[in-house]
């Protein structure tokens, strides 16, 4: 890269900015589209990009471009500085972090993806759309996507912190339907994200082709109160949601009902939740996060007990706590990759003991971290009876409270799967309202 | 600029020398500002300037794509010779052959009207605006618990230039703000929203008040507070033009885009098909000129035209690019759009409403001995099927033919056929001015909007 972001720190300094920091991010990479079983895009794209970020007299001031001529350059110093003297003084703001060592972080980068010809990402594809309608006449593929990327990401700001952070990426999703004469299933998704190259989309395929033909011959359901067990992406936006509760934005705004109870038991005793920036080979894995923090495993809830809250710099100043590297940006934290501690039972073992339940693979609705509120539409979904799933059911609604619900967890598998950057059992539930539509 | 059209020229040259068969060029040059503000505090702001280019070949009946984003020439050579090579080897996976529908070549030079360059208001001034906004929304009631207002605007230059001889240029000034409001009260939580905006220049806030929106919604946020839950159950409901809107668009809609009618859904097979009732009749238009998804030309080069989808109930035509047009024996409609150089177009709705009838508004109301008057959408869902299911800002229960109490945490849901088939009284108070960014894999601004209305929908209530 010929732009020096030292340069350009040293020149927002030189007129007039306090603080200063600087992000370049520059990717490369292919995505592949399908659609009614066709390919019907595919995309190579070279992006790249700088955000400069600079603070006079606590103002805050960002722009960005990717033009990276010095005219350019030079108008993005002077167009962030104004940005900064427009703006109201943010009195919270105290100061940038300081340099701190990086963690050596397994697994993040693969030479493969990297080098992936274009050739070789439309096969991703060919398989997929080869192994989906072959494993039953029944099924067909819908739609699809796989994108593949390598990301370079560098950071410097006026504090001396410098890092350099390169990554790869794979994701895909396929969305598969079943068919028999008139009967139309509800459609399953089968995805994958992966930081190397070693997805089975052959396996995927199949687990897609799978779900989808469990859910023909759908059933309406009466309205129950009874267990529900969360599929594993289903698992994964509660977890996602808990832990944006969990976030020092949203605990120091007040926003969370989570706020006021660290050192409280706020769920069942074997559910511990952790925020792992440096797990090897994690979708939300890093060396540092975007403020150039170094990234950590910071314990959320252990044992049912509430630990800890995910802070970047400013919200653990204002909130007197540790940052734990997990800032999205300057100003708002995010969680880099959730692990949720295995259970102790089987699949079959957690259905076993259920009387009167459901079984979700797909969710459609609110999880609302504010209150909790669970609303909405149960897509895929199987009744379990006395032991048994007894048939796939269609649409109904769920209703819940998501705080609650962590009390009433009463099963997780000891399988896990990765679901973008959370790690997740499935979770079994109780006493959750099922209301037929 | 002539050096960039010599580049994009030169380009499209050797994607054809290369062997495409057809090749097209889109290059942007974006300007913009987004503020965000809430409670009292700007959360984010920020300036930029984006360029880049796409390039789109068609070899062997099979589409590749690259976007870069230095304009130079060994790289946009990489780009060409890429976009090439994906074409050819998934031609080699296809079964079916991209076609596309002939259309115009046009060679033309358009602009949206912006009395006010946004780019040229100081930052400091829209900061200032907005956090005032901010600051009366939560002014208005202690109860307000959270605020978020979001300001942002661009001035995006787009070329547009293919192997057939077409070359477009379009300039679009985009300006949209929004107010987010959650009144909180011991355990009752009331969100409220609205948004404003249009492909128009910085006077639209002089059009519509920020501050006199931010109160509006705090208000009705506030009000809302001690309404009662409804009871569930299948219900004459009257519809005021932004829930329409958003039921139009999402429900219905998606489901005439002939990308997704080719992959099934409710609508497919179904043109001369009667769809709803015969007061009915809903279209997607290019315009007008200043709403927020006006599309001229679309990403294709294709000049845009007004899409009747339903004519009196009357299913009569989808929603088209070329290669769907192509494929369904259709005329293109002007409705492939793509959320920027980055991306390759996709069948998109632009400003989608439903026609006006002629009913006035109160009279909707004052003839209806019992039912729920639902008013503004937060959010929801729908499928391909048409099935739905959204969250409704504002309801009240009508009693013979008045507006008896205020409802909160409505849900509707049901299916757009269903519900449209059951329209028995259309207004004649059409709206358009409710403006969003569909999210259907790329983002796009669009309008909608449409009459006040009367209909059957399954009410669903929740704490």
């Amino acid at each position: 890269m010929e732009i020096s972001l030292e340069n350009i720190v040293n020149r927002a300094i030189k007129l007039g900015a306090d603080e200063v920091h600087v992000t370049y991010v520059e990717s490369r990479g292919y995505s592949v589209s399908i659609n009614i079983g066709e390919i019907s895009d595919v995309v190579w794209r070279h992006n790249r990009g700088l955000e400069l970020i600079v603070i006079k007299d606590k103002r805050i001031g960002v722009a960005t471009t990717n033009d990276l001529s010095s005219s350019s350059v030079d108008d993005l110093v002077k167009r962030a500085l104004n940005m900064a003297s427009s703006s109201p003084e943010n009195p919270w703001w105290s100061k940038l972090p300081e340099p701190k060592p990086y963690p050596d972080v397994s697994g993040t980068f693969d030479k493969r993806i990297d080098e992936l010809s274009p050739e070789e990402v439309i096969e991703i594809a060919g398989t997929a759309m080869r192994e989906i309608p072959s494993y039953d006449k029944r099924v067909s593929l819908r739609s699809g996507v796989i994108n593949s990327s390598v990301s370079k990401r560098i950071i410097a700001n006026s504090n001396g912190i410098y890092g350099e952070d390169e990554g790869t990426f794979i994701s895909m999703a396929f969305i598969v339907l079943a068919k028999e004469k008139e009967k139309v299933g509800s459609f399953a998704i089968g995805h994958r994200e992966s930081r190397s190259l070693d997805v089975d989309v052959r396996e995927l395929s199949r687990e897609a082709a799978e779900k989808a033909l469990a859910s023909l011959n759908a059933r309406p359901v009466k309205s129950f109160k009874g267990s529900l067990i969360m599929g594993y992406d289903v698992a994964m936006q509660f977890f996602a949601t808990v832990v944006v509760a969990m976030c020092g934005d949203n605990i120091w705004k007040g926003r969370s009902p989570l706020a006021n109870k660290k050192g409280e038991v706020i769920a069942v005793e074997n559910l511990t939740i952790i925020d792992d920036g440096v797990m090897p080979g994690g979708y939300g894995s890093s060396k540092f996060d975007a403020e150039g923090s170094p990234r950590r495993r910071t314990a959320l809830i252990e044992r049912g007990e509430l630990k800890s809250f995910l802070h970047n710099t400013y919200t653990a100043n204002i909130l007197n706590e540790e940052a734990t590297g997990n800032a999205s940006s300057l100003l708002s934290v995010g969680p880099s990759n959730i692990d949720i501690k295995p259970g102790d039972y089987t699949f079959e073992e957690l259905i076993e003991d259920v009387k009167e339940g459901i079984l979700i693979e797909r969710f459609s609705g609110h999880m609302r971290f504010e209150d909790g509120l669970l609303s909405g539409v149960a897509k895929q979904a199987f009744k379990i009876e006395n032991g048994k799933i007894v048939y796939p059911v269609k649409e109904c609604m769920i209703f819940g409270n998501v705080y609650q619900m962590l009390r009433q967890i009463s099963g997780m598998t000891k399988e896990r799967r990765n679901c973008y950057f959370v790690v997740t059992p499935m979770v079994r539930v109780e006493n959750v309202t099922v209301v037929s539509k | 600029m002539s050096s960039i059209k010599d580049i994009l020229e030169k380009a499209i040259e050797l994607a054809v020398k290369r062997g495409a068969s057809f090749a097209e060029i889109r290059y942007e040059v974006a300007h913009s500002t987004s503020i965000t503000i809430r409670n009292g505090a700007v959360e984010a702001s920020a300036s930029s300037v984006i360029k880049g280019l796409g390039i789109r070949t068609l070899v062997n009946g099979s589409w590749g794509y690259a976007t870069i984003e230095e304009i130079d020439w060994p790289l946009v050579e990489k780009a060409v010779e890429n976009a090439y090579k994906m074409a050819r080897a998934s031609a080699s996976l296809r079964r079916r052959k991209i076609a596309l529908a002939e259309v115009e070549v046009v060679r033309d030079e358009v602009s949206s009207r912006a009395k006010v360059d946004p780019s040229e208001v100081p930052i400091e001034e829209k900061i200032n605006l907005f956090l005032n906004a901010d600051k009366e929304a939560r002014r208005y009631d202690k109860r307000v618990k959270d605020s978020n207002v979001v300001y942002a605007d661009s001035v995006v230059q787009k070329f547009y230039m293919n192997s057939e001889g077409t070359d477009i240029s379009v300039k679009i000034h985009r300006v949209r703000y929004g107010v987010r409001i959650t009144a909180r009260e011991g355990d009752v939580i009331s969100p409220a929203y609205e948004a404003v905006g249009g492909t128009k220049g910085y006077e639209i806030v002089q059009e519509k008040d920020p501050v006199e929106l931010a109160i509006k919604v705090s208000k009705r946020a506030v009000d809302l507070l001690h309404a009662e839950v409804p009871k569930g159950g299948l219900a004459t409901a009257v519809l005021d033009n932004n829930i329409l809107a958003l039921i139009v668009h999402e429900a219905f809609g998606h489901t005439a885009e002939a990308d997704l009618v080719l992959s099934g859904t409710i609508l497919t097979n179904k043109v001369g098909k009667k769809v709803a009732s015969d007061l009915v009749t809903i279209v997607d238009s290019p315009g007008p000129e200043g709403a927020y998804g006006w599309t001229p030309y679309d990403d294709e080069g294709v000049k845009g035209r007004d899409v009747i989808i339903v004519k009196n109930g009357v299913l009569l035509e989808y929603m088209q690019s070329r290669e769907t047009a192509a494929l369904m024996s259709a005329k293109p409609t002007g409705n492939a759009r793509a959320q920027s150089y980055a991306y390759p177009p996709l069948v998109r709705m632009r400003n989608t409403y439903m026609a006006p009838g002629d009913w006035k508004p109160n009279e909707i109301i004052e003839e209806t001995k019992e039912g729920i008057y639902l008013k503004g959408g937060i959010g929801g869902q729908a499928d391909a099927n048409g099935e739905f299911m959204f969250s409704v800002q504002e309801a009240w229960y009508i009693k013979n033919g008045s507006l008896e109490r205020p409802l909160r945490g409505v849900t509707i849901s049901g299916n757009a056929i269903e519900v449209l088939k059951s329209v028995d009284a259309v207004g004649n108070d059409l709206k358009l001015g409710f403006p969003g960014i569909c999210g259907k894999f790329q983002s796009v601004p669009v309008d909608g909007g449409g009459p006040h209305i009367r209909c059957k929908i399954m009410v669903g209530g929740k704490r």
